[in-house]
């Protein structure tokens, strides 16, 4: 590696001011996995599984196809910023209630994906959830159950003031 | 007097509790192959053939020797053991040495600071020799002119055969009333467990190796490792990590990825990390075995059927691996829960330069399912009986009919399986019969149903009977916390959770006090691999026994401190009772206090073994298979676009007697997520190879053109249909609670039910997986429908 070619970029992530030193082709993912945020899996490494699914600015993306240096002042949301052991978001605790996890390597960025979803539409019809969750590939489940999870949380974030989006 | 499981109420069992590996997989802190460090961690990246077929090999490492980060280059020579996986039949070496036989092969390992580095080096290892003519088909194998890849007991390149034989179906052709002979082919299907295959290797001061990682099998994997390496089992420690999905994908490969790691931690002398790419993953890891199957089967004029002859082939590709015993099943299995009056049942197992084949969730079943139940509804056809009325008929429905084996079997279940799915589609009042005009874009798409039957034997049966036990240790900590040590691993399936269930329920403790560890072949002795939808009788009996030698300490103390007999003993949510006095309890908390005071024994280790099978196999193939069965039905109602000739699964209702769902949602998880492979399977997964499949000329042969999910379709969110699944309890004698298994019955018969839904909807057979519009679009035009 060219150590003169290592920039800085700075984003927040998970409501916190994070500083990075980056080559200019590292992936997202990779940086993000490298400051310890494990809930961001690689799948594929090309855009077709989503495992790797983070919130850029509030929207889902596959952190495989971003270049690190392009989230530069972005906001980004991983797993690890919805839920605590304490205080897991409504939408982790209907995945568990449904049975909606098996080997789990699709969990983290199935709820990201189901999280920006409900948070836009939070009463989205069925054909709506399996649009959401199209990028997500599970191998386990037959998607059956994260459905019903999704179906099954519909409404928390209307019900929770603090996660309303504005202008709802 | 001990009351009977049916007449009391469970603690556990029985109840949809949220499984114990949820929570952390849920808030993102599971940790998987691919998140663990060690200080001074390497990373290791495997080179691998760019052709099929290679011999006279010249491995060439200075490049990659000379390039940023590298540390180290191994190849074949520099292993100080045993230079081949330890399998069946040894023939796969773990670096090749001499021979390429498949597009992937590994052939030397790269150890470097960073992956990145690791995969650039292992790019530029180079390999040169003199190139022959892969051979890429079951039919080219046997060719008169065809490479030589394996010679083993049988003729060329044939790793396994299998014969089973009862009565003689010639006798029955000429008074059969009806007789068909088909062909049927199945494809490759990959497993596609979300989580590449990845370990985690080092060594400590004393010499000992521990290896961490996804896997099915942690003693194979430690099997291997002693092997690479000429170590004693008892220095090498294997532990399995949090892992992303299996499918019988993690049984034996894991063994090579395992052996790399060790090899390149034990060269180092530093931790090392190996975690597979896609890419990589799609190219050199096992695959469900291609087949071709013929099929001969009759009926009288009564609907009755008379004879069948089966001839099996699969594709083993380049190593024998798992194949024998693959093979073993899909014979098992060929002629189906059907009562015939003679059989003969011929199969093979032949080799490829393609990667090597193994398990995946069936295990050599679907594709004799495919190939059975696609014919029995041709039969129905010809007969011009509806093909579930003809399944009634003829399926074993007594304890008295017997197998292919000639085995009896304890309350076959298939008719009530089948009058569950009928139900629940409405097949009587669907069922009509196919669409034979033309089909033109703009008519409505056209709805068919179609059924099948199967059955499962569940566990290794009579060729893998010496690994067909368990251990288990428990052990009661002194604040009633219950720590479980099982050889079997949670792969996504809810292992973990089934075994907390169990043990809850044998000690009465409430179920949060139970923890299960991850498996570890320090603590429990080799329990067999986690196949075979086995792990809840095997596992889940070594549970019990170990929990009731621990009970019979906690009954003990229980009664001095509720003043009765032992005897008089019982158990409920609220802990031990005196059954004369039922109204007063004391908690599992209270009885273990008291019994760890009293001294009492509160751990112990528990060991199970299968009840004995047989196979006749160097005589007609006859015998006790396995010791229990899941009896299974599906019926699916799909619809074809008449524009696109896409078939859509609308409906799908899959029933299987497991003897005891112990969480029925989690069953329900499993039936869901089987079917849908099976889907796959059915629909649209296919593997494709240069000199099979049309392509790029410059292209050597036998090189894989789709590794990956842009290539290789898997269905999604958007593909699935109504599933409902269906789960029948006539309790199992010898299954912990009455239960069998459920991991891979769901996949197994869905292939054939939609091929015989197409035929229905639109009277054309289709004979080849996957059932894309390609086939239908040919078939149409062979009628002139279009
Ligand atoms: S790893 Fe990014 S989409 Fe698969
Ligand atoms: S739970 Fe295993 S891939 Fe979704």
């Amino acid at each position: 590696m060219k150590t003169d070619s290592i920039m800085t970029m700075t984003c927040e992530i998970n409501g916190s001011e994070s500083v990075f030193h980056i080559h200019p082709g590292d992936r997202l993912l990779d940086v993000l996995r490298h400051a310890g945020f494990i809930s961001v899996k690689e799948g594929c490494g090309d855009g077709n599984c989503g495992a790797c699914i983070i919130l850029l600015d509030g929207r889902p993306v596959n952190s495989c196809l971003v270049p690190a240096a392009r989230v530069e002042g972005c906001a980004i949301t991983t797993v690890e910023g919805i839920g605590t052991p304490d205080n897991p978001h409504p939408l982790q605790e209907s995945y568990a209630d449904h049975g909606a996890v098996q080997c789990g390597f699709c969990t983290p960025g199935s709820i990201l994906s189901s999280y920006a979803l409900l948070r836009d539409n939070p009463h989205p019809t069925e054909n709506e959830i399996k649009r959401a969750l199209d990028g997500n590939a599970c191998r386990c489940t037959g998607y059956v159950k994260k459905l019903a999870a999704v179906r099954g949380a519909r409404g928390c974030f209307a019900a929770d003031g603090a996660n309303r989006r504005k202008g709802e | 007097m001990k009351e009977s499981d049916s007449e009391r109420e469970m603690i556990s069992i029985g109840r949809s509790v949220v499984r114990p590996d949820v929570p952390d997989k849920l808030l993102g802190r599971a940790i998987y192959a691919a998140d663990a460090m060690r200080q001074g961690m390497l990373h290791v990246a495997t080179a691998r053939s760019s052709v099929a077929g290679m011999k006279n090999i010249q491995i060439d490492i200075s490049a990659a020797q000379n390039m940023p980060g590298v540390q180290r280059v191994i190849t074949a020579k520099d292993i100080p053991g045993n230079k081949y996986v330890p399998l069946i039949v040894s023939d796969m070496p773990f670096l090749a040495s001499e021979q390429i036989r498949f597009y992937g092969e590994p052939v030397a390992l790269v150890v470097a600071r960073t992956r990145q580095e690791a995969k650039s080096a292992a790019r530029a290892v180079q390999v040169t020799g003199e190139m022959f003519d892969p051979v890429l088909t079951v039919e080219d194998s046997a060719g008169p002119d065809s490479y030589v890849i394996y010679e083993g007991d049988y003729e060329k390149n044939i790793f396994k055969k299998y014969h089973i034989q009862r009565g003689s179906p010639d006798e029955f052709w000429p008074e059969s009333h009806v007789v068909i002979e088909r062909e049927y082919r199945t494809p490759h299907q990959e497993h596609a467990y979300l989580e590449t295959q990845g370990m985690i290797a080092e060594l400590d001061e004393n010499g000992e190796v521990q290896v961490m990682g996804s896997m099915q099998c942690p003693f194979y994997v430690q099997d291997a490792v002693a092997s690479i390496l000429g170590l004693a089992k008892a220095k090498v420690t294997v532990i399995q990590m949090v892992t992303g999905g299996g499918f019988g994908g993690k049984e034996d490969v894991s063994s090579v990825v395992a052996g790399h790691a060790a090899l390149a931690a034990a060269l180092t002398d530093s931790p090392v990390s190996l975690i597979y790419d896609r890419e990589e993953d799609f190219i050199a890891m096992s695959k469900r075995h291609p087949s071709v199957i013929k099929i001969k089967i009759g009926a009288n004029r009564e609907g009755l059927l008379t004879a069948a002859e089966i001839y099996i082939t699969l594709d083993g590709g380049a190593y024998s691996t798992l194949s024998p015993v693959v093979l073993w099943r899909s014979t098992v299995h060929a002629a189906g829960p059907y009562r015939w009056q003679a059989l003969r049942i011929k199969s093979r197992v032949v080799a490829t330069n393609t990667a090597p084949n193994g398990a995946f969730r069936g295990f050599g079943e679907p594709q004799s399912v495919f190939a059975l139940e696609s014919a029995i509804d041709e039969l129905a056809d010809q007969l011009n009986i509806d093909p579930l009325t003809f399944r009634e008929k003829n399926v074993i429905a007594s304890s008295s009919d017997i197998t292919a084996t000639g085995q009896t079997t304890v309350n076959p279940s298939i008719l009530e399986a089948l009058e569950k799915v009928a139900e629940k589609i409405e097949w009587k009042d669907k069922f009509t019969g196919a669409y034979t005009g033309v089909v033109r874009h703009d008519i409505e798409p056209i709805r068919g149903l179609g059924c099948s039957v199967s059955f499962y034997g569940v566990g290794l049966g009579a060729e893998g009977k010496k690994l067909d036990r368990a251990g288990a240790f428990v052990q009661v900590e002194s604040d009633a916390s219950v720590r479980v040590f099982i050889g079997n691993t949670e792969i996504g399936q809810g292992a973990r959770g089934v075994m907390a269930q169990i043990a809850s329920e044998t000690l009465a403790a409430p179920l949060e006090y139970i923890h299960i560890h991850r498996a570890d072949t320090s603590r429990v002795p080799d329990s067999g691999p986690t196949v075979a939808s086995r792990t809840t009788i095997m596992s889940g009996n070594a549970v019990m026994n170990a929990c009731q030698t621990i009970r019979q300490s906690l009954e003990t103390s229980a009664a001095m401190v509720l003043n009765c007999a032992i005897d008089n003993i019982k158990t409920d949510q609220r802990g031990y009772y005196d059954a004369a006095n039922p109204s007063t309890a004391v908690s599992f908390h209270e009885v273990v206090s008291v019994a760890t005071a009293q001294r009492q024994q509160m751990s112990s280790s528990g060991w199970y073994v299968a009840p004995d099978t047989s196979f006749d196999s160097a005589g007609a193939g006859q015998g006790n298979a396995y010791s229990t069965y899941v009896w299974s039905a599906n019926i699916v109602e799909i619809e074809i676009d008449p524009g696109t000739l896409q078939v859509k699964a609308l409906k799908i209702a899959s029933a299987h007697d497991i003897g005891r769902a112990i969480n029925p949602r989690e069953v329900c998880g499993q039936i869901e997520g089987g079917v849908l492979q099976g889907l796959g399977f059915a629909l649209t997964e296919k593997v494709a190879y240069s000199g099979l499949t049309p392509s790029i000329q410059s292209v050597p042969d036998g090189i894989m053109l789709n590794p990956g999910f842009s290539g290789y379709i898997c269905p999604t969110a958007m593909d699935i249909p109504e599933i409902f699944p269906i789960i029948l309890e006539t309790p199992y004698e010898h299954g912990p609670y009455g239960a069998r298994g459920i991991g891979e019955p769901p996949l197994i018969g869905v292939a054939p039910a939609v091929a015989n839904a197409v035929s229905n909807a639109l009277g054309i057979r289709i004979r080849e997986l996957p059932l894309c519009p390609e086939q239908i679009l040919n078939e149409l035009i062979k009628q002139g429908r279009l």
